[in-house]
């Protein structure tokens, strides 16, 4: 059989098996093809739409970032870019528990210019809840919850001394901008540090930097506790976001994201003013305010200079006192002390000491410290010298660099008072 | 002389398409009317072949296709395909479906099988005996080529013996190429003698 006679045969068996068609399947069809539309058929949009959506496809993949390897160094440029910024504003959220462990959404709003001034305001649900204002030698402080406010003096520091360190500014902007300690004491405070850098496909790359915190746990291991985390824009060295975790339940829990970091902004001069609301109790501070360029008595040895700013007694001849400490460094002093001192007392005519009452309080390297006499009653003396030790007394006699002594100071009038401090301070009703 | 009739026949058919497609694309009551009388057949005993014994399904598959044919005849470009190869296309997309949807059918399925108690009730019931019995013998034929056969052998096959397309119209309708639709056609020939004249070996 050839091909054409089996051809012919398998058109016959072909056609033999296929039935007629129903009489109803025209009606059908005609139904079918009647109630259906067609389509407007348009292979040029839907190629370029097909095209379009694998340019958007590879353009979102070129932008997802993969590890670039390590940024040595990233932190210390990041600082040194921010020395060379006049301002920076930052706009933030954050959230925390409330009292009664719901979670409490707040929004950040932080401004600061290199004439050391710095505001930040925290809302919540739209109203103000806590802002800060600093600057200028004063601090203005407010809290929505309890209604209450504190305004605080402190010595400007001299312009002359802020140039001396090169740092010095961006000290501030770590303080404004960050938690924790400085990354030089991050390995005595259990902080760790990682400088590294993600990349893209189109070549964008970004450097981050992760400050960790972790505590010591029972069993020998270690706990991660808190963690930040700076994107720098490696272009100019400059933070583009900061987010802050906490370690919960086993994982991390975003607790702060930046919305954005604007830098060299014109800070408003409504800014630097803050209207007290009614109803609030303001306490000012104004020690400094009145002390701050007095010079009672002054004493240096090879590292610290201190000047007596202050010096009164209260009708019981408990001392009360106000010093400027300066670290000497190259034979100049810095205008940055991150050391208390340690102990403070005082000796008097007769041999009797006086003890410090209570924790030093301080505003930056000014501090201010009430001494009270140890002498048994009737053995009151007057006191001559006063001795500051910037090493633990514990740790046997101080290296003679750690000691400093203010010899002959004059005898501080006495006052008809319970409290010196208390005339420093007002308390107004708003 | 004869070339120029032809040429003139190959003409006259390519205009009789435009128009024809012209007027389904304008939903034109006339124009499916047409579509149905010219393929509906072709499209059903193509049907037929690769879904063996079920008649109700074929018909439906006739119905769905001219349907989708009406629905995208937008896409129909005259320059890449004959209409009977794109709409053979299409039926074959729809067939495919129906077979993975509903496994490949084998055998003659009861529902495809009239019962004898109606053959009776018939008014010529002898001469109608006579003639499904022949039907359902054709039919034990093509579901064994069905069986022995694959779809798309069997889909060659059956526009080239009962259709008589071209092996270019029928590249166009399943997309493989002149070559390729040789090949299967050899292939599912060879195959089909094993079966239908194992004597003539």
């Amino acid at each position: 059989m050839n091909d054409e006679r089996f051809h012919e045969n398998i058109a016959q068996a072909i056609e033999e098996a296929t039935p007629p068609l129903s009489d109803n399947v025209k009606e059908r069809a005609l139904a079918a093809m009647t109630r259906t539309r067609p389509v407007r058929w348009r292979p040029r949009l839907r190629f370029a739409a097909v095209g379009l959506a694998a340019v958007v496809a590879l353009i979102g993949i070129g932008f997802v970032p993969f590890p670039g390897g390590k940024a040595p160094g990233a932190w210390n440029r990041v600082l040194a870019a921010a020395e060379r910024m006049d301002s920076v504003h930052v706009a933030a959220f954050g959230w925390e528990k409330d009292k009664d462990g719901n979670r409490a959404e707040y929004f950040h709003d932080f401004w600061a210019s290199k004439d050391t001034f710095a505001r930040r305001e925290f809302w919540k649900d739209g109203e103000l809840w806590r802002l800060l204002i600093l600057g200028h030698g004063r601090s203005l402080r407010y809290d929505a919850d309890s209604r209450k406010a504190d305004e605080s003096y402190w010595p400007p520091a001299p312009a002359a001394d802020a140039l001396k360190q090169p740092w010095h500014k961006a000290w501030e902007w770590w303080q404004a901008l960050a938690v924790g300690p400085h990354p030089s004491s991050y390995d005595e405070r259990g902080w760790s540090l990682i400088e590294r850098r993600e990349t893209t496909l189109w070549g964008g790359s970004v450097d981050i930097l992760e400050a960790e915190l972790a505590v010591p746990s029972q069993d020998s291991g270690k706990i991660p506790k808190f963690k930040r985390r700076w994107e720098i824009d490696p272009s100019t060295d400059l933070p583009v976001s900061i987010d802050e975790y906490t370690f919960e339940d086993q994982r991390w829990v975003k607790t702060y994201w930046t919305q954005r970091i604007e830098w060299n902004v014109d800070v408003p001069e409504s800014l630097r003013t803050f209207e007290i609301p009614p109803g609030t109790t303001l306490t000012r501070y104004t020690y400094w305010k009145q002390n701050a360029d007095n010079v009672v008595a002054t004493a240096r040895n090879a590292q610290w200079q201190v000047v007596l700013r202050g010096l009164e007694a209260d009708r019981y001849g408990r001392l009360y006192i106000g010093y400027s400490v300066r670290h000497i460094s190259d034979g100049n002093a810095s205008p940055d002390v991150k050391t208390a001192p340690e102990d403070v007392f005082a000796v008097g005519d007769t041999g009797g000491t006086y003890e410090r009452h209570r924790g030093d309080e301080s505003l930056g390297r000014h501090w201010t410290t009430r001494l009270d006499p140890q002498a048994a009653p009737g053995r009151e003396a007057t006191p001559r010298t006063v001795t500051l030790y910037f090493f633990p007394r514990g740790r046997g006699f101080p290296d003679l660099d750690q000691v400093v002594t203010l010899p002959d100071i004059p005898p501080p009038p006495q006052q008809d008072t319970d409290d010196v401090w208390s005339k420093y301070k007002e308390v107004i009703k708003y | 002389m004869a070339e120029s009739d032809a040429s003139q026949a190959s003409r006259r058919k390519v205009e009789g398409e435009a128009a024809l497609v012209r007027g389904l694309r304008s939903h034109e009551p006339e124009a499916c009317s047409e579509f149905y009388d010219r393929f509906a057949s072709r499209i059903h005993r193509f049907a037929a072949s690769l879904l063996p014994g079920d008649a109700e399904l074929a018909e439906e598959m006739v119905v769905q296709t001219l349907a989708d044919a009406v629905r995208d005849v937008a896409r129909f470009n005259p320059r890449r395909s004959t209409l009977s190869a794109w709409l053979y296309g299409i039926a074959r997309r729809r067939i495919q479906a129906e077979l993975r949807r509903r496994k490949r059918l084998k055998a003659v399925p009861e529902s495809a099988q009239i019962p004898l108690e109606s053959i009776a009730e018939q008014p010529d019931a002898q001469d109608m005996a006579s003639s499904l019995a022949a039907r359902l013998d054709a039919q034990r034929t093509v579901a064994a080529l069905t069986g022995m056969l694959s779809t798309l052998e069997m889909e060659v096959l059956t526009l080239h013996c009962v259709d008589e397309m071209s092996l270019k119209e029928i590249g166009q309708a399943v997309g493989r190429s002149e070559r390729a639709v040789h090949s299967l056609l050899c292939r599912a020939r060879s195959k089909a003698r094993e079966r239908l004249a194992p004597d003539e070996r």
